[in-house]
């Protein structure tokens, strides 16, 4: 049943819609969010990378990883928590390291996704305002 | 037999995020993911930096090694592009490209104005298809700089058009020739 508007977004999510592999955005009136169906269990973020703030739910999920990439720069995001997980660029750039003054590379940036609590009933996500 | 050509365009954006845009070397991959599969760096030597870009096909990387070399502040040249593995069959055997690309201030706009210009050298009996190697070009060009301006747009519902700038000058954010670009723009 819906929920309270003070606390919760108006609009929910149907689980089924969370089936397959791929993140899906949700417009839910004030917000986009991204959901992702993970070992099972829907997850939902802000649909923003905390990096340059790309759509993450046009980047890739990789269920064997449990990572959730943006397209943008392809950074990787753990998908049960949004902590930061890997740049997959480093490896690319490597050789570069160091020749510039002007860049100082983080060894654990502390970058996260926005994760949105929500509520699971009768196959309907609710999520709460943040 | 040379086939030159020029593309002008104006970005809706400030000059030195295109110029951001264009050295945020870690978007390559992922956000032109459709123009290219990897990149590896051959060598860097001040301003211009080798390159052996590559897809797979039939389970062989195949691609082409190439140079971009930075004109500071906001010009990009690439040359030397070859076969990589040399002993592919590639137009690179036969038709010498080089580009280069401008980027000019549109102050009253606070825009960009790119200008893009192709050389071909290639062969005579080659010359029949200039006209579909320029749109080829065209269309890749157009397809690089839809991608970017999309990202560049979304970015400024979020941040603003001032704020643009900022993430690319933070210290742990990586581009080619940062040190030049934060002198120039910073």
């Amino acid at each position: 049943m819906p929920r309270d508007a003070k606390d919760f977004f108006p609009d929910s999510i149907s689980l089924t819609t969370l089936a397959g592999e791929s993140p899906r955005r949700f417009d839910l009136g004030e917000i986009e969010v991204v959901a992702v169906l993970h070992a099972g269990k829907p997850f939902v973020y802000r649909d923003l990378c905390p990096h340059m703030g790309g759509p993450m739910s046009e980047g890739r999920y990789d269920p064997r990883k449990g990572t959730l990439s943006c397209p943008w720069h392809g950074y990787e995001f753990d998908a049960a928590t949004g902590a930061f997980a890997r740049n997959p660029n480093k490896e690319t750039f490597a050789c570069m390291a160091g020749l510039y003054a002007s860049h100082k590379a983080e060894a654990a940036p502390a970058m996260k996704l926005q994760a949105l609590e929500h509520e699971l009933e009768a196959g309907e996500i609710w999520v709460r305002r943040p | 037999m040379k086939h030159a050509f020029t593309v002008v365009e104006e970005l809706d954006c400030p000059l030195p995020v295109a110029v951001a845009a264009y050295l945020d070397c870690e978007h390559y991959l992922h956000l032109h993911k459709g123009l290219t599969d990897s990149l590896d760096i051959l060598k860097v030597d001040g301003f211009k930096v080798t390159v052996r870009q590559s897809w797979k096909a039939f389970g062989i990387k195949l691609g082409h090694d190439k140079t971009g070399e930075y004109f500071p502040p906001a010009e990009f040249r690439i040359y030397d592009v070859v076969p990589a593995p040399r002993w592919i069959p590639s137009v690179h055997h036969l038709i010498d490209i080089k580009t280069r690309l401008r980027y000019a201030a549109v102050p009253e706009r606070d825009s960009t104005t790119m200008t893009f210009d192709v050389e071909l050298e290639m062969p005579f009996w080659l010359w029949p298809l200039r006209g579909f190697l320029q749109r080829l070009i065209e269309r890749m060009h157009a397809q690089q700089n839809a991608e970017d301006l999309a990202m560049i747009k979304r970015r400024e519902k979020l941040v603003g058009r001032e704020n643009l700038l900022a993430v690319y000058l933070r210290p742990h954010h990586f581009s080619y020739h940062k040190d030049e670009f934060v002198k120039r723009f910073g």
